[in-house]
């Protein structure tokens, strides 16, 4: 990687704002609050406004909304003799000994898996901004952000199996597929990572890496 | 700066900037720093989007119109569309989900086809379309809300699940909204910048 | 994956290629996938449109089991249409059920097209449509035939029992009252399934019922005027004077009643009877069979003793053969004799005696039944009551000819006619039974007992006695009697000397025996040789020569 410790020209340092709607770059003026773009009219920001308190919040909120998630069951099946509660687990559980071992793999990582990492992955991001020091490099870092925006909408899986199930799956008495309160809750956890991933902008990542680099290469010269 | 230079991109990720360069097919165009993708070689052009479009709008409306799959329980069958899915759950009473299934794999695509019907179409005739700069707002919001391949997936789970227990089998539906998710995808990876080139590039902000 | 930057040169001055523009083949080529989407989308229309078929208004009563969008129509279980929506009618006092046809269906939307709502029924064809407990109800459907057009019908709230291009006849019965019948009972010949009951209904004067039967085709051939029906339903437990009779038809109809029909024998008609021909319901079978009664006659008795047992439809019996049925009992108060006779009246069907009948009326000429039971009744002819079954103590009225039954006053032209009684030989019974049991009664039974318990003691006493004292003695004197005994045998015994000699004593007697009888008979020829002497020329009397010695032989 060659360019890597070469200081690349920033918007910031050049004074250019770039409308993330048409694309458009504009040179700006003042730092701070900015107009709108000239092509597209949409409001222009250096950063994604207010990125850290918004995204810990809405991070926040899902992690909260994750417990009952998980705990409260999504989906009752009844039948005629019985009645069978599952939760996003149990789902899991029971496509695996039906033996889809694969698809129980996929519906793990999807419902599961990708949640909980987006948590811990986001919370790190946003940790490691707010201290300004880090340890991961930040092309790591971004490339992190980039498979979390990427991948966190694959978690409304189960959502949508639940809904097509209760669609399908009515036949009276003999089987009948009813939604429970806990697809409310994924659904909301899902929706939440989603906007809190929106919210959080990357280039606060290089904004610290700028500043340690400027520092370090100040050291180093010394 | 010269007006005249090739337009500048700057990195979402990393905030770097550069001058944009035309690609040669199949290549993309990568931040130094960061590695995110910058863009693309674009090999839809309008009049491609536009007819990808009214493709995928017909398929949308096939999709929507006839059931994805049915099961048959010793003669007993049963088959639901997508709306129908979402009306079940809506009476079922979790009123979230159905509102939130409904904007994602109904609304979010059709908006997204009429949207580009609408901006292509007026483009392809020479125009400006109007209200182009809402429509493309608009679009560059409903793109990570627009989840068919998940709904592919969601689909292929639940046929598996009921497939123990019922005969399944496929309908219309399903292939109405595989052919929906290829055309979701070409059209909505498609840069909506190349939108603003065919007007005359307008200057920088002051 | 090139990288591309060039944060600082400068290319205005470069020129810009001239643009070419692309040949709009590509752009033509691109269209094709819209087009073929438009295509297949074109062509699932207009295959859905293509089957579809006429949309017709059903109305019922009730929605209960009908969804919108999810109920079909089936025609022999096949699916024909589906419910498409579900509304009130404008008075709310029905539902109106808009179904959407097939289009093969087309001929459902005709006038006479009947509709019903097949739903669990618990009914006397049995238990129906269980399916549908799970799939849910569904829309029965049956065609009218007819050929002009209609859309708004009106359901039916139960299957009707028939369906229209069923083959077959049917046929009316006339009947008292309805029994255990209903719609969907089973109609037998038999013992097999031929038919069922279809419909039934009070008559206008309300003093019978009328039930219309459908028998499937090819069974309805055997429906011809000499046909008769009956109804076979339930188990047909009858306990009479003839015995306990069990009969039934098959287990449906002891659950869901029945009707059965055959050919009294040796009837031979051959067509079959019209549709809608009238036949009468018989009770059960023998009833049914029976050849006809011909005209009744009505009796009246009088019975001076006790008709318990005796029961409104009991036998009138003559010879053995049935002739008629008890159709009153009731008593009669007669104020000279001052006590309450029973007064029992009764039909009988003199034609049922057969050709008896027949060589009386020739004989006397007259076929008046007065008459011909006043001769009869001069004959000994009387009325009694006897006991059918020693079990229950059933009665039955027999008419028997009493030879020495004495006379009676006989009017024929009574009506009813009166025949007069004897009374019954089971009340004779009752008498003599009575009379041992008097005798028995007399038995002074008490003074027996004590006589034979004072006797048992003494005899008690005394085997006590023999046993105490007697008994030894007796022993020793047994014992001694023994010995006798078997001295005795010894000296009788074949060669013992006492034997012996005993033998030739005998032998001594019997020689002087004979000569003394040789004597005697020679006297009794000549008696004066007791006074001269024998002459010398009388022969001598010769004793026969005594027979040869046998030794002497056991006794055999």
């Amino acid at each position: 990687m060659s360019a890597a410790h070469a200081p690349l020209p920033t918007a910031t340092r050049l004074g250019l704002i770039g409308c993330h709607v048409c694309g458009q770059v504009c040179r700006c003026v003042a730092h701070g609050k900015v107009g709108a773009c000239p092509r597209c009219g949409a409001s222009l920001h250096r950063r994604k406004p207010n990125s850290i308190a918004r995204t810990w919040a809405l991070l926040i909120a899902a992690i909260i909304l994750y417990l009952p998630a998980n705990i409260v069951p999504i989906m009752r099946t009844a039948s005629l003799f019985s009645s069978t509660d599952n939760t996003i687990l149990s789902g899991v559980v029971e496509l695996w000994v039906v033996g889809s071992p694969d698809l129980a793999v996929i519906v793990f990582i999807a419902s599961i898996m990708v949640p909980v990492l987006k948590f811990i992955a986001l919370a790190w991001l946003l940790v490691s901004v707010q201290r300004k020091r880090a340890r991961w490099p930040a092309r790591q870092r971004t490339r992190l952000y980039g498979l979390v925006e990427a991948m966190g909408y694959w978690s409304m899986l189960d959502v949508f199996v639940v809904t097509l199930l209760t669609g399908v799956v009515q036949l009276g008495p003999l089987a009948r597929v009813e939604p429970l309160p806990g697809v409310i809750w994924f659904a909301l956890v899902v929706v939440l990572t989603m906007l809190a991933s929106m919210s959080f902008d990357p280039r606060l990542i290089w904004d610290n890496a700028a500043e340690n680099a400027v520092k370090s290469s100040g050291n180093l010269h010394d | 700066m010269n007006p005249n230079a090739s337009p500048l991109v700057i990195c979402e990720h990393c905030d770097a900037v550069y001058r944009r360069r035309p690609l040669a097919r199949g290549e993309k165009a990568c931040c130094l720093r960061c590695g995110a993708t910058l863009y693309r070689h674009q090999r839809l052009n309008v009049h491609s989007v536009l007819a990808l479009s009214v493709a995928g709008l017909i398929v949308w409306m096939i999709a929507n119109l006839w059931p994805i799959f049915s099961i048959n329980a010793s003669g007993i069958t049963s088959s639901s569309t997508l709306w129908g899915a979402v009306m079940a759950a809506w009476d079922e009473h979790v009123r979230v989900v159905a509102v939130l299934v409904a904007a994602t794999l109904f609304f979010a695509p059709l908006l997204q086809l009429l949207l580009l019907i609408w901006a292509c179409g007026f483009v392809a005739a020479g125009r400006r379309p109007p209200g182009l700069i809402q429509v493309v707002r608009v679009l560059k919001w409903l793109h990570p809300w627009s989840m068919i391949e998940v709904l592919m997936l969601g689909i292929l789970v639940s046929v598996v699940k009921l497939n123990t227990v019922f005969d399944v089998t496929t309908d219309i539906g399903l292939w109405g909204f595989a052919a929906l998710m290829v055309l979701i995808t070409l059209v909505a990876s498609w840069d909506t910048h190349d939108l603003w080139r065919e007007p005359p590039p307008v200057e920088a902000c002051g | 994956m090139t990288d591309s930057h060039d944060p600082t040169t400068r290319d205005d001055d470069l020129p810009e290629p001239a643009k070419v523009r692309k040949r709009r083949w590509t752009v033509s080529l691109i269209w094709l996938v819209p087009l073929v989407a438009a295509l297949i989308g074109l062509s699932l229309v207009v295959t859905a449109w293509l089957q579809a078929g006429p949309e017709i208004v059903i109305s019922f009563q009730d929605a209960q089991g009908i969804t919108a969008g999810k109920t079909e129509v089936k025609y022999k279980n096949v699916v024909i249409g589906k419910v498409r929506g579900l509304r009130l009618s404008d008075d709310r006092s029905r539902v109106m059920v808009t179904v959407d046809l097939d289009k093969n269906a087309g001929s459902f939307a005709t006038e006479g097209s009947r509709f019903w709502v097949v739903r669990p029924r618990i009914g006397l064809g049995g238990v129906s449509g269980l399916g549908t407990l799970f799939s849910g109800s569904y829309i029965g459907a049956d065609t009218g035939g007819s050929q002009n057009e209609d859309r708004y019908f009106k359901g039916l709230e139960t299957p009707p029992p028939l369906t229209h291009n069923e083959a077959g006849s049917s046929y009316l019965l006339s009947s008292k009252d309805l029994g255990s019948l209903d719609i969907g009972s089973p109609v037998y010949y038999r013992r097999i399934q031929v038919g069922r009951v279809v419909a039934y209904h009070l008559d206008a004067d309300g003093k019978g019922v009328t039930v219309q039967l459908f028998i499937k085709a090819p069974n309805d051939k055997f429906v011809t005027d000499n046909t008769r029906f009956w109804n076979a339903s339930g188990v047909d437990v009858s306990l009479g004077a003839g015995g306990l009779k069990v009969n039934t038809e098959s287990l449906a109809t002891v659950i869901s009643g029945g009707v059965a029909f055959g050919t009294p024998p040796g009837n031979t008609a051959t067509t079959q009877a019209s549709e809608d021909s009238r036949f009468t319901l018989f009770s059960n079978q023998a009833l049914a069979m029976h050849p006809p009664d011909g005209a009744p006659v009505r009796l009246k008795m009088l019975f001076h003793q006790s008709v318990r047992g005796l029961a409104v439809g009991a036998q009138v019996d003559f010879l053995g053969i049935d002739l008629g049925r008890v159709t009153n009992i009731s008593l009669d108060f007669d104020p000279k004799t001052k006590r309450f006779p029973a007064e029992v009246t009764a039909v009988i069907y003199p034609h049922r005696i057969g050709r008896a009948n027949q060589r009386f009326i020739e004989r006397t000429g007259n076929d008046n039944p007065g008459a011909l039971l006043g001769i009869l009744v001069k004959h000994g002819l009387r009325a009694q009551l006897r006991n059918g079954n020693l079990l229950t103590g059933q009665l039955y009225v027999a008419l028997d000819f009493f030879p020495k039954a004495p006379k009676v006053a006989y009017n024929g032209k009574l009506d009813p006619l009166v025949v007069p009684t004897m009374p019954g030989s089971f009340d004779k019974l009752q008498q003599q039974v009575a009379d041992i049991v008097d005798k028995v009664h007399k038995i002074p039974f008490d003074d027996l007992g004590a006589h034979l318990d004072a006797s048992l003691r003494q005899l008690n006493a005394l085997l006590a006695q023999f046993n105490n004292e007697l008994a030894p003695e007796a022993k020793s004197t047994l014992e001694q009697a023994q010995k006798t005994l078997s001295t005795a045998t010894s000296a009788l015994s074949g060669d013992s000397p006492l034997r012996q000699s005993l033998g030739q004593t005998l032998q001594e007697l019997e020689r002087a025996a004979r000569s003394l009888r040789v004597l005697t008979s020679y006297l009794s020829r000549h008696p004066e040789s007791l006074l001269r002497g024998r002459r010398n020329n009388d022969p001598a009397p010769h004793a026969p020569p005594p027979p040869s010695h046998q030794p002497a032989r056991s006794q055999p």
